[in-house]
């Protein structure tokens, strides 16, 4: 039962504080995201603990965290003593010996987030900011960066983003309003594709009504 | 901004539920120092019946508050609590002179958990 109420408070107090706690993390979403996981814990584990013991802390520091966010949002002073600001670790194609000193960012480091951005040439870079996230960012010099369809003068067909019509054999109503379809049109599609709603495992369409499908496997 | 007002609320609803329990907690605790005290003295002026009986008074003053003491107390202290009062009335029934030792024991984990709870540094750090 503890599990139970602890979990789904959990559950409900990281979607109130938002996507940001799930993605990347300033330093305060990181250490209530750890501190609320081990706070939930103790009460689980510790029968004789209160529950409150755990739960009134979690909510102090989901409270705490809301403000100090819109605080931060508000203040610009703030947000740079609280998280930080952006390091320059290139600037120019010349890496700041000094600034990588300070944030204690080691050459292998650097190399490393180097080539999981693909990035072979060092003399490539133009710039690379060290995000308050603890993330590196590599801009590189315009003429390193691979062409864009405008530069080619190719003409790029608008897609638009897929939306998710059919999911599982179920049809998202909403989706396909959105869409600008109707059922007509969705059963026409299925019709082309030989299968019935049901046995859609995915249909997603485009802006251009650009269409995906996927039946499901027998097995499923 | 709901969600930032929200916040604010919960935080000083927490604030005033931390100070009623507090209250809540201390007069508990009077409550039940009180009749033990009055055990002591009866104790000490040799009337047993009068001890027994303030003794039982504190015990249910203590019984009365489990569902908030299950609540908001750690089971050990509940326990420990729990212990030395039947220590206590078991050496109270006895006439034996560890009955001094029994009364200061449950005072000091009375304290104890009103000392625990309380906003003060050495509870805090």
């Amino acid at each position: 039962m503890r599990t139970l109420i602890l979990y789904f408070s959990l559950l409900l107090f990281l979607r109130l504080l938002g996507k940001r706690q799930l993605g990347e993390m300033e330093l305060s979403e990181f250490l209530v995201a750890s501190l609320i996981a081990d706070l939930a814990a103790n009460p689980l584990q510790d029968i004789g603990m209160p529950m409150l013991n755990g739960i009134i802390p979690i909510v102090t520091l989901f409270c705490c965290e809301m403000l100090i966010s819109t605080l931060s949002m508000r203040s610009v002073r703030l947000r740079a003593f609280l998280f930080g600001k952006p390091s320059l670790l290139i600037f120019h194609g010349r890496i700041d010996q000094r600034e990588m000193r300070q944030n204690r960012f080691t050459l292998d480091e650097l190399m490393q987030e180097m080539r999981s951005q693909g990035v072979r040439d060092l003399s490539t870079v133009e710039y690379a900011f060290l995000e308050t996230s603890g993330k590196l960012s590599i801009l590189l010099y315009p003429n390193e960066q691979p062409p864009s369809a405008g530069d080619l003068n190719v003409p790029k067909r608008i897609t638009g983003f897929p939306r998710i019509l059919v999911s599982d054999g179920r049809l998202i109503r909403e989706n396909l309003i959105k869409s600008g379809h109707d059922e007509r049109w969705l059963a026409k599609q299925l019709v082309l594709r030989g299968c019935e709603l049901g046995e859609v495992f995915l249909l997603t369409v485009d802006d251009a009504s650009q269409v995906y499908c996927a039946k499901k496997e027998r097995n499923t | 901004m709901k969600r930032e007002l929200v916040a604010i609320a919960l935080l000083i609803l927490m604030l005033g539920f931390l100070f009623g329990n507090l209250r809540f907690l201390g007069d508990l605790v009077e409550e039940v120092e009180s009749a033990l005290g009055r055990s002591a003295a009866a104790w000490e002026r040799g009337d047993r019946q009068l001890a027994v009986s303030e003794m039982e008074t504190a015990m249910e003053a203590w019984h009365s508050a489990a569902e908030y003491a299950h609540i908001m107390l750690r089971q050990g202290e509940i326990d420990a609590v729990s212990d030395a009062f039947f220590d206590l009335s078991a050496a109270l029934r006895e006439g034996e002179e560890k009955s001094t030792d029994a009364y200061l024991r449950l005072y000091y984990h009375l304290d104890s958990i009103e000392r625990m709870d309380a906003l003060r540094l050495s509870s805090i750090f």
